[in-house]
């Protein structure tokens, strides 16, 4: 029992040096990646397309939703209190600061976290990895690292396009249920918007990002040799990316509101 | 190919291009609103107590935001320095003579500081200069001169305050004038009252014990008045009868007999009961007088009572009419859920 208590320790100690190092090692690359001449910007472009791009509806339609409702329960309780104003305090704290940058996060994890996961652990597994190997390129370079910058410029982009259609689309929701004029409502929104809240959503899109990019690069490249690995990894990079995201979320937000 | 592949660049272009627009317009709109590349012009000003007071606050113009509190210390002699900023679109408002008044809500919604431009004279006033508050003889002297541009009411809760105000002035006339009331009534019962309330009192006590003192002797007068006419009914039962009454009349030992050779004792004992009922009749109509004299103060007592009902009325009315005060709670009904969880419910 000891013995295998000691093993258990052993790989796990193994298994988390292997990961400190594989994320040193993406820092080093992504660190070079815009002086590296080999890397191709196509490969970058096109994870910004996949991720970016191609979320876009999904992501438009959530926030329109998202911020028709707060709209329409706000003006139908918050005068009740006399507190109309704290609408749009509201809804920049819920869209900007809390719900745009975690659920453009959870929309990635599942659509781009999970396809890289399953499309890097297909690549070990049909031995693509050791092919770029042979002719001496380093796959973490070349496909790690335009992965990691298109997660993070697609999610900080995204959750800019969450906050647009959150709180400019939805008024045009809203305003088919009340009348309230787009000046007023415009002048309201930039009143109750604050730096902070630009740079706390900002921080959070750049932070949740990295973290699910830098998850699924690694549980894609920690496929071995089955194909029965591939979808087991998926399910860990997936899980791991929103656990890891609410837990940075809320030291976050505890930082920024001590 | 996909046409989406196919123009991937232009897609992720655009893709870019729109979220960046729509940030540096964020940003701007933001930066403006928050005066990031305005100039501001600071003052300082003096108060006894921090209480109500802020960094950040913001320092108003007839319900204009013209600037704000940017920092307070406590001085070496226990003042409370204030250092302010006016903005650049409102430092010509800024004239000799201004004044800042730290207005506290008295129902505990917040407060603000206002800002009274001088009106004597139109100089602007100097960075970094002086700006006395309400709190300082400076500031208490500029206000009371009217060389300030004050206005009446500064915002709505100081408005209902101002309506509010004359109500409770009255509510507290109203008391007082009722304790007075309470007060004199209770002087009066004490016997230590000269006043007209108390003078009625003290007579009413003057007259309850003369007529107490008065009682026994018209009890007295009572018996005598029984007894005769218990004789007078004897001799009207005599005189029915005449053939006896002559007899009985010159009788040496009769009732005439006896009425004219009683040394006038009973004449004696008439005069007296009649002296004492015109005493008593005298003792009423005086105290029938001190009544007819004191009903103007009863009247005074009445009017005052029925004007101090009347503003209760009134208080009552403007409580009623009070917007803060109206539908302000709304009643909460409780929802119970029927079933505890869900092994509870029957299928």
């Amino acid at each position: 029992m000891i013995e295998s208590i000691g093993r258990w320790f052993r790989e796990k100690l193994k298994g988390f040096s292997y990961a400190f190092n594989f994320f040193l090692f993406l820092l080093k690359e992504t660190a070079n990646f815009p002086w590296n001449k080999r890397v191709g910007f196509k490969v970058l472009i096109m994870q910004i397309y996949f991720t970016g791009v191609e979320a876009l509806s999904v992501i438009a339609l959530i926030s329109l939703g998202i911020g028709a409702v707060i709209i329409i329960q706000g003006m139908a309780i918050l005068p009740m209190f006399g507190q109309s104003n704290l609408m749009y305090t509201i809804l920049i704290m819920v869209i900007t600061r809390e719900l745009g940058p975690m659920l453009t996060a959870f929309i990635i994890t599942a659509r781009s976290g999970s396809a890289i996961t399953t499309e890097l652990g297909n690549m070990v597994i049909s031995h693509e990895i050791e092919a770029y190997l042979s002719v001496g390129i380093h796959p973490v370079s070349y496909l790690g690292v335009p992965r990691l910058y298109g997660v993070i410029l697609s999610m900080l982009f995204l959750n800019i396009y969450f906050n647009l259609f959150g709180l400019l689309g939805s008024y045009l929701v809203a305003s088919f249920l009340h009348e309230i004029p787009f000046t007023d409502y415009l002048m309201n929104l930039v009143l109750a918007l604050t730096p902070a809240d630009i740079i706390s959503s900002f921080l959070k899109s750049i932070i949740f990002g990295f973290i699910i990019a830098v998850v699924s690069i690694y549980y894609g490249f920690n496929v071995n040799r089955a194909v029965t690995e591939v979808p087991q990894n998926t399910i860990k990079s997936i899980g791991m990316s929103i656990t890891l995201c609410i837990i940075a979320d809320a030291i976050l937000v505890i930082v920024t509101r001590l | 190919m996909k046409f989406g592949f196919r123009h991937a660049d232009k897609f992720v272009g655009l893709f870019i291009l729109v979220a960046v627009v729509f940030l540096s317009s964020s940003l701007v709109v933001t930066s403006i609103n928050r005066r990031w590349f305005a100039r501001d012009y600071e003052y300082f000003s003096r108060f006894f107590s921090a209480n109500g007071l802020s960094v950040g606050m913001p320092l108003k113009l007839r319900g204009f935001e013209i600037g704000k509190i940017k920092s307070f210390t406590l001085n070496s002699d226990n003042k409370v320095d204030v250092t302010l900023v006016i903005y650049d679109t409102y430092i010509e408002k800024v004239t000799e003579g201004s004044v800042l008044e730290l207005a506290t809500n008295p129902l505990g919604l917040g407060g603000g500081l206002n800002f009274y431009p001088g009106i004597v004279n139109d100089d602007a006033l100097v960075e970094f200069s002086y700006i006395p508050s309400n709190q300082s003889k400076e500031g208490k002297a500029l206000l009371a001169s009217d060389k300030v541009d004050k206005p009446g009411g500064e915002d709505a809760i100081n408005a209902i305050m101002e309506n509010i105000n004359p109500i409770l002035l009255g509510v507290d006339n109203m008391i007082a004038s009722m304790t007075g009331i309470m007060d004199q009534v209770e002087s009066a019962l004490a016997g230590n009252q000269a006043t007209p309330l108390g003078g009625m009192l003290v007579n009413l006590e003057d007259t309850t014990s003369e007529l107490n003192t008065i009682l026994p002797a018209v009890e007295a007068i009572l018996r005598e008045v029984e007894k005769m006419t218990h004789s007078l009914s004897t001799l009207m039962v005599e005189l029915e009868d005449p053939t006896g009454l002559i007899p009985t009349l010159l009788d040496p030992s009769g009732s005439l007999e006896t009425i004219l050779n009683d040394d006038n004792e009973l004449y004696g004992h008439l005069i007296g009961i009649l002296v004492e009922i015109q005493t008593n009749l005298e003792n009423l109509s005086s105290m029938t007088n001190d009544l007819k004299g004191i009903t103007p103060e009863l009247n005074m007592v009445l009017d005052e009572t029925s004007s101090a009902i009347q503003e209760g009325k009134k208080v009552l009315e403007g409580l009623s009419n009070n917007p803060l005060l109206r539908k302000g709670i709304s009643e909460e009904a409780s929802a119970d859920y029927q079933h505890g969880t869900l092994r509870d419910e029957e299928f």
